[in-house]
């Protein structure tokens, strides 16, 4: 079991209600995602730029990690989780 | 007054806290998506349980107060927490060495520093996971930034700190509830337990939190610690290992309190110098303070290698970017070594390992690298393999302390030429702030660019310092 880095760009679906920011659909390739579950987040530095990472779980059932720059305001599919 | 182990008082030593599992529908948007489960929040599992027999505490008046925090099954939580697949499964991180395993993978005997090997052969079932430092870190300094609120000294290691609360009462009230405070919020903020002991002094407080793990909370009352720390097996006593518990276990001494009949004399010639603060640790004596660490006692930056590394190039392309990290950090924190040591083990287990002096000029990228590939290159005596590579900085002084050389050695030590290696290295590390280490690739680390993938955070390596 291992996070494939993918870092790729992605268009994000995303509620900032309340000064939280919590993904709800992502769209990759040709499949749109539905987030079901956030199952962490946290903020990590990277110069100036505060990157905001979640963990989520989509109704694939694939548990993926997604990257918000608040830089550029910019959404990454950091990396997905494979078994094996 | 003294009091007794009896008195320690136990808050909420239960197992650790479930998984939090709130669902929130997204409002007043039948068109929206629904919200996905919330991820930090949740339930308050037993790690917020509220406090008992809190009303039997006393103030803590003008005694120290100190509170150890540590966290649960550090990285191996982090990976429950990422990957609910991974929740209540054996799971450990780590490669070559397990470096943290979760709770479930402890009945099984397996802990930090037992061989990755020796884990699966203990858990066929075992989870294994590289790690992820970065990641690691975030959830550190996020856990050690709430503990800055409730005292103004934390002294912070890898997954543990020591928070002086001493006189805090008049600001957070009742000490205790504080305490408890801080270990419901860290939960809710980030989804990890962790672990409290509160005590008069810093080694009691870490013997206390032993009895709280996991996700506990226990404090002990000002005159109780000698009386508490006799009775603890006298391996738990800081200070003594393996090696030393096996002599004392020889001599008969089971407990800690046994000690206390050693002569102090007998303890300093078993033990050195070290005996004579084992004595005083043994009556629970402790008077080291609290105090944020300004400079560290060394910087260390080593892999291992998937296969291992024949190629010269690639092994000093390794070495520099090694010690660019080091160099790099040592920068961050304004030091600078006097000591530079190259250190690497062989594909057959072997390990070798040279030190030398940094030379006592200013430190750049370039002077560092010119030290350790000196080291290396004399340690190039076998026909095998390099299993793994590091570099580590010892003996740092501040950088502002440090007198130029009135002679340079060599031509990387000139004044012209330090200098602009100074503002070559101020700039590299101005870019790699603002775009990402791997914005910049310098020198020999180019010969790594085909052979190792990269984020942000640099090239992705075998066994990056999850320790360190």
């Amino acid at each position: 079991m291992h996070w494939e880095k993918l870092n790729e760009p992605v268009k994000v679906r995303a509620d900032f209600l309340g000064g939280e920011i919590t993904p709800l659909r992502f769209k990759r390739g040709p499949a749109h995602l539905r987030v079901v579950r956030v199952n962490s987040r946290w903020k990590d530095r990277e110069g100036k730029r505060c990157l905001c990472y979640f963990s989520v779980t989509t109704d694939s059932g694939d548990i993926y990690q997604l990257r918000f720059d608040t830089g550029d305001l910019a959404w990454r599919v950091d990396s997905v989780m494979y078994e094996g | 007054m003294a009091r007794g182990f009896g008195d320690v008082r136990g808050v909420a030593r239960t197992p650790k806290a479930a998984p939090a599992t709130r669902t929130a529908n997204a409002p007043n948007a039948p068109s929206a998506p629904k919200a996905p489960e919330a991820p930090k929040a949740g339930t308050p599992g037993n790690a917020t349980e509220a406090p008992r027999r809190l009303s039997a505490g006393q103030p803590w008046g003008r005694n120290p107060a100190i509170l150890h925090l540590d966290i649960d099954a550090f990285f191996a939580s982090i990976e429950q927490l990422r990957n609910p697949t991974l929740r209540d499964k054996p799971v450990v991180v780590g490669t070559g060495v397990v470096a943290s395993a979760s709770y479930e993978a402890r009945p099984y005997g397996i802990r930090a520093g037992t061989s990755l090997r020796d884990a699966r052969r203990r858990c066929p079932g075992l989870v294994i996971i590289a790690g992820h430092a970065p990641t690691y870190q975030a959830f550190a300094t996020r856990i050690f930034e709430l503990a800055g609120e409730y005292g103004p000294d934390v002294e912070t290691f890898l997954d543990d700190a020591y928070i002086d609360l001493s006189g805090t009462e008049v600001v957070h009230g009742h000490l205790i509830r504080a305490a408890d405070e801080l270990r419901r919020r860290i939960h809710e903020d980030t989804g990890l337990t962790v672990s409290l002991g509160l005590a008069s002094n810093r080694m009691v407080a870490r013997m206390v939190t032993r009895l709280a793990k996991p996700a506990g909370f226990v404090w002990l009352r000002p005159g109780g610690e000698a009386d508490f720390v006799a009775a603890q097996p006298i391996g738990h006593l800081p200070g003594i290992g393996y090696k030393r518990a096996a002599i004392l276990q020889e001599m008969g001494l089971g407990r800690v309190g046994d000690l206390r009949d050693l002569p102090r004399a007998k303890l300093r010639d078993l033990f050195g110098e070290l005996g004579l603060v084992l004595a005083d640790r043994a009556r629970g004596c402790d008077t080291r303070p609290i105090h944020q660490r300004e400079i560290p006692r060394s910087i260390r930056r080593e892999t291992s290698f998937d296969q291992p590394l024949t190629s010269r190039d690639t092994t000093l392309g390794m070495l520099h970017y090694l010690t660019e990290r080091a160099s790099g950090q040592a920068r961050k924190l304004g030091v600078v070594p006097r000591r530079i040591k190259t250190h690497l083990r062989w594909a057959d287990g072997a390990a070798d390992g040279r030190a030398a002096s940094a030379g006592g000029g200013a430190l750049t990228t370039e002077s560092a690298f010119e030290v350790a590939r000196s080291l290396l290159t004399p340690l190039f005596t076998r026909r095998m393999g390099i299993r793994k590579l590091g570099v580590e900085f010892q003996r740092l002084h501040p950088a502002r302390a440090y007198q130029g050389e009135l002679f340079p050695a060599g031509a990387l030590q000139e004044p012209e030429r330090l200098a602009g290696q100074e503002r070559l290295d101020a700039a590299v590390d101005d870019i790699r702030r603002r775009f990402g280490f791997q914005a910049l690739v310098r020198g020999p680390s180019l010969e790594l660019l085909e052979r190792l993938p990269s984020d942000d955070y640099g090239f992705v390596l075998r066994t990056p310092c999850l320790t360190r």
